[in-house]
């Protein structure tokens, strides 16, 4: 099959990507086509929309977050877009909340010297997604659901077309492009279990990118949220503002709840290096307004943790939460590779430098989105990669030993978030880089399964990929001085 | 722990009782059991891991395990593999035009819960009409059509509602089993009701009844209005 662009990926970025291309448009996802990691946004969206707020303001806000380590004039270019990003959305029916006279609403978020993210009640994500996904449908956009990526396919140093895996009928399918456009998400879960993002967030594609020329960028710039439940999901930050408190387990605060998130995130990990438990008390919370406004909040707690945080404290820790680094595009959304854009949370292209403020990513999605489906110059050499490398690997599996990659990956994320995590130093780094050895060592002598919805043969393929990513965040964590969320100690 | 999975085969799970379901199904392809299924966001929003459980529609990400609990997969689903399911809910949409066709630059957005819908499949597999009709537009994509009927901001409402009347809301029967499996607490049965008398309002009948010589005023009620 041969399509004009072919876009891996159908979270926001994916489909706002879709939504702008020309010609025939293919959007691929790992699962269906809105089991994605952007329906797990609760928060908002930002944009200097009120008259009492400015762009410039939302720029200088977003740069000096960032530990004005980004380009300020991209940013700014940027936050200028975000009104019209946002009417845009709007027009495709995006259920915005909207004050009583009828603007649209919006609420603070830290960082922000305004108000200016907007929301669909706690379910941001989940109705963008689904408003995209009912207009790429309404445009005509075909879907290839239930595929993973296997290869891209390069001819004479550029990108024309990629090589995918279909899960249910267990067999590769190539599909040239004049371009590809890469909106796969970031790579926080290389963290799990210490990550907010769920089964999602190996990064596959970005190691792909990098294998095929692109040049990844920033990848130690990672940004921990300070209060996750000790599976992974998140907890508000709203829990703090209506006056949740953080203990420990004889009771005793030890932090100001206040903090920034990466401050508060140290204190929290240093707490419990020092041998302490850790716990969100939201007993100090009005019950009434507990259930009215953070429902959300008592369910993960009650499903995930087991407990009742209307009764007793709940156990918290920081986890990874938003990779700020990523395949570097240009502001079109260009990679290095002819061929190949990218879009999104999986792409570094100097905005939010080395701390990402709450609202700026579904920007970036969006914007960076609509760019780069925009961008339909940037062509490669369109053709039907051979299947023979696929089927190869798939038959040599087949016969392979196979590996508890659930395991391995927890090993690796142990690595990651204590050694190269919240807090890092030279000692700890190279001592995380010394731990990927043995991890490294396993994967080489296992093989995946070839199995129902090639679920093995996914895990392998996604654990391959944190592997080379980890490699990359102590790499760039080593040689990097510290900012924002990448902070070192003196060893 | 046992529990029986998919077509009888019977697993025993380490996990102990009142595990959540996609943790024990996470443990136990970790024990080196291949077996196929779907996690996602591990919180309830991504609509990835809808399965059933004793014969009832539930998320795995949020679904406490008990002793001798039967997990199978969605039913009517377009595809499958083991526990993995495709509803085949983006041809419904199309065919529902479930999407806001024109906006109407004033009004206020639909605020009702059918825009939390999560495209889990759940409420599809609990639906007996399936039973006999695959053509059925079903709970999720009928209650889609209402949720952009009853947004101000859409211009265009008759298309949607044409677009619902062969295999849409006079196949439903209202037994109202879609609702109470719906993790979203959507209830698809009141916004079929809803497009109903909608449809009603302007003039659109049940085609069944019609072409069974249903009611006929002799006179089209649109004319001139
Ligand atoms: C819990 C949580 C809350 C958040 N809240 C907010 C918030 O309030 N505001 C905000 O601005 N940001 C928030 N974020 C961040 C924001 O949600 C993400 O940065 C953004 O949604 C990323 O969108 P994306 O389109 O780039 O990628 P994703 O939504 O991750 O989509 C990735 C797509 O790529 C596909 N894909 C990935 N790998 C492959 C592969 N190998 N083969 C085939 N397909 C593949 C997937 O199937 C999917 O379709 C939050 C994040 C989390 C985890
Ligand atoms: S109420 Fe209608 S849509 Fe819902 S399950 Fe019954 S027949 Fe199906
Ligand atoms: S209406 Fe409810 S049960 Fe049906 S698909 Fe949507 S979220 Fe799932």
């Amino acid at each position: 099959m041969k399509v004009d662009a072919l876009i891996i990926g159908s979270g926001v970025a994916g489909l706002c990507a879709a939504l702008s291309a020309q010609g025939e448009v293919l959007v691929v996802s790992e699962m269906g086509p809105t089991e994605v990691l952007s329906s797990m946004a609760q928060g908002g969206i930002s944009a200097a929309i009120s008259p009492e707020d400015s762009a410039q303001q939302h720029a200088i806000d977003t740069f000096k977050a960032g530990g004005e380590i980004a380009s300020y004039d991209r940013i700014e270019r940027f936050c200028q877009e975000a009104p019209e990003a946002i009417a845009w959305l709007e027009q495709l029916g995006a259920p915005f909340v909207r004050r009583a006279e009828g603007a649209l609403a919006v609420r603070q978020m830290a960082g922000h010297t305004h108000p200016r993210t907007l929301y669909a009640a706690d379910y941001t994500g989940l109705r963008l997604v689904q408003t995209l996904y009912d207009q790429a449908l309404k445009a005509g956009v075909r879907f290839l659901s239930h595929h993973t990526l296997y290869s891209l396919s390069h001819h004479q140093g550029a990108i024309g077309g990629a090589v995918l895996l279909d899960r249910f009928a267990q067999r590769p399918v190539s599909i040239a492009a004049d371009r590809v456009i890469l909106a796969t998400g970031g790579y926080g879960g290389i963290f799990t279990p210490h990550a907010t993002t769920g089964a999602f967030g190996s990064g596959r594609a970005i190691a792909l990118a990098a294998e095929a020329g692109a040049v990844l960028d920033g990848l130690h710039l990672m940004q921990f949220h300070p209060t996750a439940l000790l599976s992974g999901q998140l907890l508000s930050e709203a829990l703090r503002g209506y006056g949740a408190q953080l203990i420990d387990e004889q009771g005793e605060r030890f932090s100001d709840e206040q903090l920034p998130r990466d401050q508060l995130s140290r204190a929290i990990v240093r707490h419990r290096e020092a041998g302490h438990h850790t716990f969100l008390d939201l007993r100090t919370i009005d019950a009434a307004i507990l259930e009215e406004h953070l429902a959300q909040e008592l369910l993960l707690a009650r499903c995930y943790a087991g407990v009742d945080p209307r009764t007793e404290p709940v156990a918290i820790a920081p986890a990874a939460h938003y990779s700020m680094g990523g395949i570097q595009t240009d502001e079109r959304g260009r990679t290095a590779v002819e061929g190949l854009l990218a879009c999104g949370e999986c792409v570094q292209s100097g905005i939010h430098g080395a701390n990402r403020l709450g609202g700026n990513s579904l920007l970036e999605a969006v914007i960076a989105g609509r760019r780069a489906g925009a961008e339909s110059g940037y062509c490669g050499v369109a053709h039907d990669a051979s299947l023979e490398p696929a089927q190869i690997a798939l038959s040599r599996w087949a016969q392979g030993e196979p590996i508890a990659l659930g395991q391995w990956r927890r090993s690796l994320g142990s690595v990651l978030f204590h050694q190269a995590g919240v807090i890092g130093s030279q000692a700890r780094l190279q001592s995380a880089q010394a731990a990927l050895g043995p991890l490294k060592a396993a994967l080489k002598a296992a093989a995946p399964s070839v199995g129902p919805y090639l679920r093995s043969v996914s895990a392998y393929l996604d654990a391959q990929a944190a592997l080379v990513l980890a490699e990359g965040v102590i790499e760039a964590a080593i040689k990097a001085p510290p900012v924002g969320a990448h902070y070192k100690e003196e060893s | 722990m046992r529990v029986v999975l998919g077509s009888g085969q019977e697993f025993s799970l380490g996990a102990k009782p009142g595990t959540l379901l996609s943790t024990a199904l996470k443990a136990l392809a970790d024990s080196g059991v291949d077996l196929g299924f779907k996690i996602g966001c591990e919180g309830g929003v991504c609509g990835a891991c809808a399965v059933r459980v004793n014969d009832r529609e539930v998320l795995a990400c949020s679904y406490a395990l008990q002793e001798s609990d039967r997990i199978t997969p969605l039913r009517f689903s377009e595809k499958s593999a083991d526990l993995a399911t495709e509803s085949g809910a983006g041809a419904r949409l199309m065919r529902a035009n479930a999407w806001l066709i024109a906006h109407a630059q004033a009004g206020k957005p639909f605020e009702g819960k059918a825009g939390s819908c999560i495209l889990c499949g759940s409420c599809q597999s609990a639906c007996p009409v399936y039973e006999t009709s695959s053509d059925f537009l079903g709970p999720y994509a009928l209650s889609r059509v209402w949720r952009y009927v009853a947004d101000e901001r859409e211009a265009q409402k008759q298309p949607h509602l044409e677009a619902v009347q062969q295999n849409g809301i006079y196949d439903c029967t209202l037994c109202g089993y879609c609702g109470p499996v719906c993790p979203q607490g959507i209830d698809p049965k009141m916004d079929i009701l809803n497009l109903r008398s909608r449809s009603a309002v302007v003039g659109l009948q049940d085609p069944n009844a019609a072409a069974m010589g249903g009611i006929d005023f002799g006179f089209n009620p649109n004319q001139g209005f």
